[in-house]
């Protein structure tokens, strides 16, 4: 169970948020009625995943530089536990507003439109097209993820890589499919690899979910395969395990590209180990994104804003 | 009626049979030969890459981890009782041997602290179900304060950078990584218990037929402890390979560890209602999986087959052991073998 | 010299609420007697069982074990007066051979410091568990072979033997259908080895439902009728069918 949603919180690119650090906190200046005080719900797809507490704890610091107070609600990866918390929250006015992130888009749909009903504001993670709405929606933000770009944007800088150190074979990793968005990260990936580097060839794939069990495939990989030398890993625990599984086989990988973002891989990147990261840059989304609910705290009725989640990559 | 000279003979006493023995006989090397049906399989479908040495001990290190856990789970089963803690408990142990090794706490006794932890978790789950709880809903309970605590000490963060426990994770001896030697050192140590010392021989019993046990006279509380407290401390020592391995320790306990480990009990043939079960057995269950998802890695096939094909075996695995048994049980219960021989 | 008051019950009264199990039932066994108790379902036989078990105390009445008064507070309390009760179930551990199932709760450790650490002698287990058996004069399949893997005859045999190895001498053997379930012959086995109890002096009761192997194997037969015992007497003097009209309420002994 916990797997396939580690894997679509993976997919969503949450692990971005390092990078927030270093865009630092600007005090929005609307507010024409103060609601200071007043709660916003971060309802996340679980509380298990490092990475989304630490973007909770983003959204906390930017609405509470704004005297919004945050308080999580833990879905627990569970689609109608979700949608029925918040409706919960919603009805009993204990909160001004909320920020989504959801365990299964569609499934909230009806959940949104009670939200506008009562005009209380949201921003949720993904296009208005996920919730089977169209265009912009009064008192709601949009957040939507270019999964397609992404996949890109790996399989470009993986190229870009391979090419340069002249790599014959290259090592595919990801997490299973299960996951939102990752069929068009995983195809995208592909089709901009063989694109960029038609003379490396893929000789090896693995699907892992945890850090164990990547490290377990790429060393048998390894073995089979001892020229790749270049690691396309989707997720942060798939790089992350190339990375142990290299040092523990004694070699040195001319590529390691990783799409993600976590703590323990930028310190990954800064120690020289992973060659570049590509990653949703989270922190710029929850200050615009942030910025947005506050406008639209006072003015419920009004649109939200759609926005696109930058990709940025660390090389 | 006097005694002397009437020495009856309730069967052909010394040998089984045939047919019986035939029966034990799948029952008890089935697992070997579906493995080396495998591992010939794969040797061909995988060539070259399969057959080989390097190979070889790839899989027996994957399949090491997994047999520690499986360890615990088995001898859980044994005693009776379904621990579905261990995740909870493996992740506290690692989390709390990566904090204390953190803290500067020399390696042996970070360590040391994170197998207390577990043998103290197994005896809390005991004492909880010895006053009469379901195991199976005390154990969930466990699963879930575990899980919590362990994200609450590890600030929902995992603890990375574990470099002080390579020696027991990706360091090799004699070309064998660690956690081989570990899981080997286990099982032996566990096998010896068990077959060999009162303990073991009663902690069997009392998870055979715990009335059985009462009546003559054993007291079944402190057993049900030291059952679970195994099984516990399996777990911790599986929590810290696990986090030795990756070199970080993870606060999020992963239930696919109850999965995998139970599929390896399942394969062994250990049958839930306890009492029985082969602990090198369990190992060569695990080692099972890892060479079907070695094999499946290395074909090249998608990867999702692997799941499958552990599905099915194991569905088979069961199918065998109950016929087996019950064909065997059949036959000595209602084919009156017990026939007296002329005396 | 025969004691003729091995075990005795005297007045035993059992009330569950306004329920009377048991009325004012007397019973007593001689040392090497064996004495069938009959009745149908409902008469009070497992009942009596308890009480002579020490699984219950009973509402009121005495038993006396060898001549002294004793209570029974625990099937425990009933084994240290030299009681021993064989279950229909035998409560034997399947999946362990025939010496670990008669050892266990009473094993023997290696000498030494291994010993110490509780390593079994699983040979001197062995060699005591087959001299049990051979004191018995029944001689099942190989000390280590499974129990799972004997007939229902040889478990039966090990279960008694079990319970028989724990009395002593002089003891008093409470057996709960033990032929329940076995074929002709294993029956018969069955049969022979409760008479070679009783030749060594081993006080028996057996509760069942089968007058055949009451008739078989028993000195005496006791029969209840709805908590009260209607009938007492010598098996060599019974005539079947008045015991079957005892046993169905049809009559009772003396009329």
């Amino acid at each position: 169970m916990k797997k396939s949603q580690y894997t679509a919180v993976a997919g969503l690119g949450v692990a971005a948020l390092a990078l927030a650090g270093c865009t630092g906190t600007t005090t929005p200046s609307t507010g024409a009625t103060s609601k200071a005080g007043a709660t916003i719900a971060f309802s996340t797809v679980s509380t298990q995943i490092p990475l989304i507490t630490s973007l909770s704890d983003k959204v906390s610091d930017y609405l509470g530089g704004s005297g919004y107070k945050v308080t999580v609600q833990d879905s627990a990866f569970d689609p109608v536990k979700q949608g029925q918390q918040l409706e919960q929250a919603a009805n009993s006015g204990s909160i001004a507003g909320a920020w989504i992130f959801p365990v299964a888009a569609e499934s909230l749909t009806s959940t949104l439109k009670m939200f506008q009903s009562k005009k209380i504001p949201v921003v949720v993670d993904g296009g208005p097209s996920d919730f089977g709405l169209q265009g912009a929606q009064p008192g709601i933000v949009f957040v939507a993820s270019d999964f397609k770009k992404y996949g890109q944007t790996i399989g470009d800088e993986a190229a870009k890589c391979a090419v340069k150190a002249g790599a014959t074979q290259a090592l595919s990793l990801r997490a299973s499919e299960t996951a939102a968005g990752s069929v068009a990260v995983r195809d995208s990936i592909g089709a901009a690899f063989s694109a960029g580097a038609p003379d490396t060839q893929v000789v090896g794939t693995a699907v892992a979910s945890d850090l164990a069990s990547a490290q377990t495939k790429v060393s048998q990989l390894l073995i089979a395969h001892p020229d790749a030398s270049v690691v396309i890993a989707a997720t942060d625990e798939t790089a992350l395990g190339a990375v142990n599984a290299y040092a523990a086989a004694g070699k040195t990988p001319a590529c390691i590209i990783a799409g993600g973002g976590g703590p323990d891989l930028m310190a990954a990147k800064q120690a020289g180990k992973v060659t570049a990261v590509v990653a949703w840059d989270y922190g710029a989304e929850a200050e615009k994104a942030g910025a947005d609910l506050i406008r639209l705290l006072s003015d419920p009725t009004s649109d939200g804003g759609v926005f696109t989640t930058p990709i940025n990559v660390t090389k | 009626m006097t005694m002397t000279g009437s020495v009856h003979q309730l069967s052909r006493s010394k040998r089984l049979p045939a047919k019986v023995r035939g029966l034990i006989l799948v029952r008890d090397q089935g697992l070997l030969m579906l493995w080396i049906a495998i591992v010939i399989l794969f040797a061909y479908l995988a060539a070259p890459y399969f057959f080989t040495v390097a190979t070889g001990i790839a899989m027996l290190n994957s399949a090491s981890i997994a047999s520690i856990y499986a360890a615990g789970l088995a001898v859980g089963v044994m005693t009776g009782v379904f621990d579905l803690s261990v995740p909870g408990t493996a992740a506290l142990a690692g989390v709390v041997t990566a904090l204390l090794l953190r803290a500067g706490v020399p390696v042996w006794a970070a360590i040391l602290a994170g197998l207390l932890i577990g043998v103290l978790v197994g005896i809390v789950n005991a004492l909880i179900v010895i006053k009469g709880f379901d195991p199976l809903i005390v154990t969930i309970a466990m699963l879930s304060v575990l899980s919590g605590t362990s994200l609450i000490l590890a600030g929902g963060n995992n603890v990375s950078g574990l470099q002080g426990l390579t020696f027991m994770g990706t360091q090799t001896y004699l070309w064998i990584p660690a956690p081989v030697y570990i899981a080997l050192a286990l099982f032996l140590v566990l096998t010896v218990f068990l077959k060999t010392t009162r303990a073991g021989m009663r902690l069997l019993a009392v998870g055979g037929n715990a009335e059985a046990a009462r009546r003559v006279g054993i007291p079944v509380s402190r057993y049900r402890v030291l059952g679970f407290s195994i099984s516990a401390l399996c777990a911790a020592l599986g929590g810290i390979v696990t986090s030795a391995y990756v070199t970080t320790a993870s606060p999020g306990a992963s239930v696919s560890i109850v999965f995998d480990g139970m599929t390896a009990v399942a394969l062994a043939g250990i049958p839930f209602i306890g009492g029985r079960g082969s602990l090198p057995r369990v190992a060569l269950g695990a080692i099972v999986v890892a060479t079907i998802s070695t094999g499946l890695l290395l074909t090249g096939v998608q990867t999702y087959w692997s799941s499958i094909a552990t599905g099915v075996l194991l569905v088979g695995g069961l199918a065998l052991n109950m016929w087996t048994s019950r064909t065997a049980t059949n036959l000595l219960l209602t084919g009156d073998t017990g026939k007296r021989a002329v005396e | 010299m025969r004691n003729e008051r091995a075990f005795e019950l005297e007045s035993i009264t059992v009330h569950y609420g306004h329920a009377r199990a048991l009325e004012d039932v007397d019973l007593h066994v001689a040392e090497g007697e064996v004495v069938a108790l009959l009745g149908d379902n409902g008469a009070g036989k497992s009942t009596l069982l308890k009480v002579m078990s020490g699984a219950h105390r009973p509402t009121a009445g005495r038993i006396h074990a060898h001549g002294a008064e004793v209570d029974f507070r625990s099937p425990k309390d009933a084994a240290a007066a030299g009681v021993q009760m064989v279950y229909q179930d035998l409560a034997l551990v399947d999946a362990m051979d025939i010496a670990a199932n008669l050892s266990l709760g009473r094993e023997h450790v290696v000498k030494g410091p291994l010993g110490r650490l509780g390593v079994l002698d699983r040979r001197r287990m062995r060699k005591e568990s087959q001299a049990e058996l051979d004191a018995l004069g029944v001689r099942t399949a190989p000390m280590t072979r499974p129990v799972e893997l004997l007939s229902g005859g040889q478990r039966q045999v090990v279960a008694i033997a079990r319970a028989a190895a724990r009395l002593g001498e002089r003891g008093v053997l409470l057996l709960d259908e033990p032929t329940a379930a076995l074929g002709h012959e294993q029956t018969e086995l069955v049969e022979d080895l409760i008479r070679a109890l009783a030749v060594k002096g081993t006080a028996i009761v057996i509760v069942t439902h089968n007058l055949p192997l009451a008739m078989a194997v028993s000195d005496r037969v006791v029969v209840l009728n709805r908590g009260r015992k209607v009938g007492d007497i010598a098996t060599s003097l019974a005539d079947q069918d008045r015991v079957v009209s005892w046993i169905t309420g049809a009559a009772v002994q003396g009329d």
